[in-house]
């Protein structure tokens, strides 16, 4: 597949929720021509998903993991929406977060989703990567962490106009969400649209996730993370390089 | 009063995908969508030729009393204070010689009002919107012939830096975490790549300063391109560089993020005279000289703040907002400035009615292209649209005349 064909194999015309797509690896696709590790959809009990069901997904998972979850999705209905927004570290340098692994499972796993045929109105799977915050900084690497902002989703009143009044978090425990992504979660819920969570692993029960408004403290200290430390401006992502050739 | 540009008919579905697409995966707009809102608007706004020239001659005109004004503003730490510039910026311009520019940008921004055109400000330290302004309203243009894009900004500063770099790479300053930050220096590094010229990104921390040469990894810099807030530079000591003594050219130079105070209007007295900025700048004021609290007549804005985030209009910005300004003023008055309100007026747009905002760049002090924008409500934020601006072009005003 040629770099364009796998932007739409992610990103179909006729899908609802491919505005969200974010486009940043995408772009960087043909200085990751190589395959990706042999890897395969996650053996998970899925049984908590039902193909048709009004809910909204929001996978939280690591690296690439997310990407070949999202695949399991498909298999089962939903429309897996990459929402990852970190720009890879150019070839041979190292970055805070990894995210070549992820390009590489975009790549590798575009024939297979397109190989489904999904409804436009399919319920989407948001696919985030739990490593976006992290890593260990080092003045030689290129830092690309992020945040995920509630604007990287749609909102909770578009969610509830197309039928989603349900929203499950898959990450790697059924605790609290990310900090980030809890603004997103309490929106919605603001918003009428109820959020669980289930762990990637734990065979698939739900914990309903009864999100509290952030408090002003640690509302004040995101603002204040994303102003001081990984901030954002008006149209949102991250990533900025430590040293290396750009053209 | 006849609002001088329209909205062009929304572009065929196809057609725009094709260009939305080729802006997020070949021109590095990687932010095209904010909740529910698509940013790139699918159809232009339309500008007549002479209104066009007004602009630009009116921004060349700007510019070149911003350049007197900045000039003496930088040897004045008396007005720098006046003007609520942080302390560390006024401690790396202190008693030094200007570093030399490779180019420099400035943006106006215009909006359309009840008594015609008005600047809100100048973004003098790092204005962006090259991608939207150049190639987006180019691919724009292609489907409404006898229209033009207003210039590429972005080409005209990368051949500014090219002719002004000496040999070697040419520096990017980005802070990372911004990726609308990122965007602007990956489109600018591809236009110097089309030039010739080398582009590494690069932290201050990793520039090695010899002399007020700048050093990458041993090999000496040709220019910075500083896509870094001046304040935020500033207060690390060593890029002094970058503002004062330093001999690798800059662009924007250092001394840039003086014009980017809103309490500019402030000093007007004290500065070269400033005949076009006094007739496009709504009036301004210390906030402690207005009732801005109990009034509807006046907007208050943070002196130093961007996209729209320290901007408070009555009526528009929420009462809890005004609530923590107004705590604010009392403890940093000079943080902040009062500015008049203007009447923006909304033209018709397929969307509903817009409020517009123009921002003209002049690179060099030459005219050089439009960066356009469409807010829903008459504060341009992060939620505006990204809108191409199109010009009459030549052969279409012949036949209309």
């Amino acid at each position: 597949m040629i770099d364009d064909e796998i932007y739409d194999a992610w990103a179909p015309r006729d899908s609802w929720w491919s505005p969200w797509v974010k486009p940043v690896l995408f772009a960087h696709l043909r200085q990751f021509a190589e395959p990706a590790p042999a890897e395969d959809a996650p053996e998970v009990d899925f049984s908590w998903v039902h193909s048709g069901e009004c809910v909204a997904i929001v996978v939280d998972l690591p690296g690439a993991l997310g990407v070949w979850y999202g695949l399991a999705l498909a298999a089962r209905g939903f429309r897996p929406v990459p929402l990852y927004n970190a720009i890879p570290a150019p070839a041979g340098e190292a970055a805070r977060v990894d995210v070549w692994p992820i390009v590489g499972a975009l790549r590798a796993c575009a024939p297979r989703l397109q190989s489904f045929v999904l409804p436009p109105s399919a319920p989407p799977a948001f696919l985030l990567d739990s490593n976006r915050r992290g890593g260990v900084a080092s003045l030689a690497q290129f830092d690309n962490r992020s945040i995920s902002f509630p604007t990287d989703f749609p909102s909770g009143n578009l969610l509830r106009s197309r039928g989603f009044e349900r929203a499950l978090l898959v990450q790697r425990d059924v605790g609290q969400p990310e900090a980030d992504l809890r603004q997103t979660l309490w929106r919605w819920q603001a918003a009428g649209v109820v959020s669980s969570v289930v762990a990637a692993e734990g065979g698939g029960s739900q914990v309903t996730l009864a999100v509290s408004k952030p408090r002003w403290t640690s509302l004040a200290l995101w603002r204040l993370g994303a102003l001081l430390g990984l901030p954002r401006g008006a149209l949102g992502g991250f990533g900025g390089r430590l040293g290396g050739a750009v053209g | 009063m006849m609002a001088p540009l329209r909205s062009g008919p929304t572009l065929a579905p196809d057609a725009f995908e094709k260009i939305r697409r080729e802006m997020i995966l070949r021109e590095q707009k990687w932010g095209p969508q904010v909740g529910d809102v698509c940013v790139l608007a699918p159809f232009p706004l339309l500008l007549e030729a002479g209104e066009w020239g007004w602009l630009a001659r009116s921004a060349e005109a700007l510019a070149r009393e911003a350049a007197c004004a900045e000039a003496a503003i930088a040897c004045s730490p008396e007005i720098q204070r006046t003007l609520g510039v942080p302390r560390a910026l006024r401690r790396v311009l202190a008693g030094g010689r200007p570093t030399p520019a490779a180019g420099r940008i400035l943006r106006f921004d215009f909006h359309w009002t009840r008594d015609g055109w008005r600047i809100s400000e100048v973004n003098s330290d790092v204005p962006g919107g090259y991608a939207e302004a150049g190639t987006f309203a180019t691919r724009l243009a292609e489907h409404f012939p006898g229209w033009t894009a207003a210039g590429l900004p972005g080409e005209r500063w990368a051949q500014a830096i090219a002719r002004a770099a000496h040999p070697g790479p040419i520096a990017l300053l980005a802070a990372p975490g911004y990726m609308e930050d990122a965007e602007v220096v990956f489109h600018l590094a591809a236009k110097l790549r089309s030039l010739g010229r080398a582009s590494i990104l690069v932290q201050p921390e990793q520039v090695d300063w010899r002399a007020g040469r700048g050093f990458h990894r041993g090999t000496a810099i040709g220019a910075f391109l500083r896509f870094y807030q001046g304040e935020w530079l500033a207060a690390r000591a060593e890029n002094r560089p970058l503002f004062t003594d330093g001999w690798t050219p800059v662009s924007n130079p250092g001394v840039a993020a003086l014009l980017e105070s809103k309490r500019f209007a402030l000093a007007w007295d004290a500065l070269p005279p400033l005949p076009t900025w006094r007739a496009l700048l709504p009036e301004c004021r210390d906030p402690r000289e207005v009732a801005w609290r109990r009034s509807d007549e006046w907007v208050l804005k943070a002196a130093y703040s961007n996209t729209g985030d320290g901007v408070l209009i009555p009526g528009v910005s929420s009462e809890g907002a005004r609530r923590s300004a107004a705590w604010d003023v009392a403890l940093h008055p000079r943080a902040w400035v009062a500015q008049r309100r203007f009447e923006a007026r909304p033209i018709e747009t397929p969307v509903g009615p817009a409020y517009p905002c123009l921002g003209v760049y002049t690179v060099d002090g030459i005219a050089a292209g439009v960066y356009g924008r469409l807010a829903a409500r008459p504060l341009v934020a992060y939620d505006a649209r990204d809108v191409a601006v199109l010009v009459e072009s030549a052969g279409e005003r012949r036949r209309t005349a």
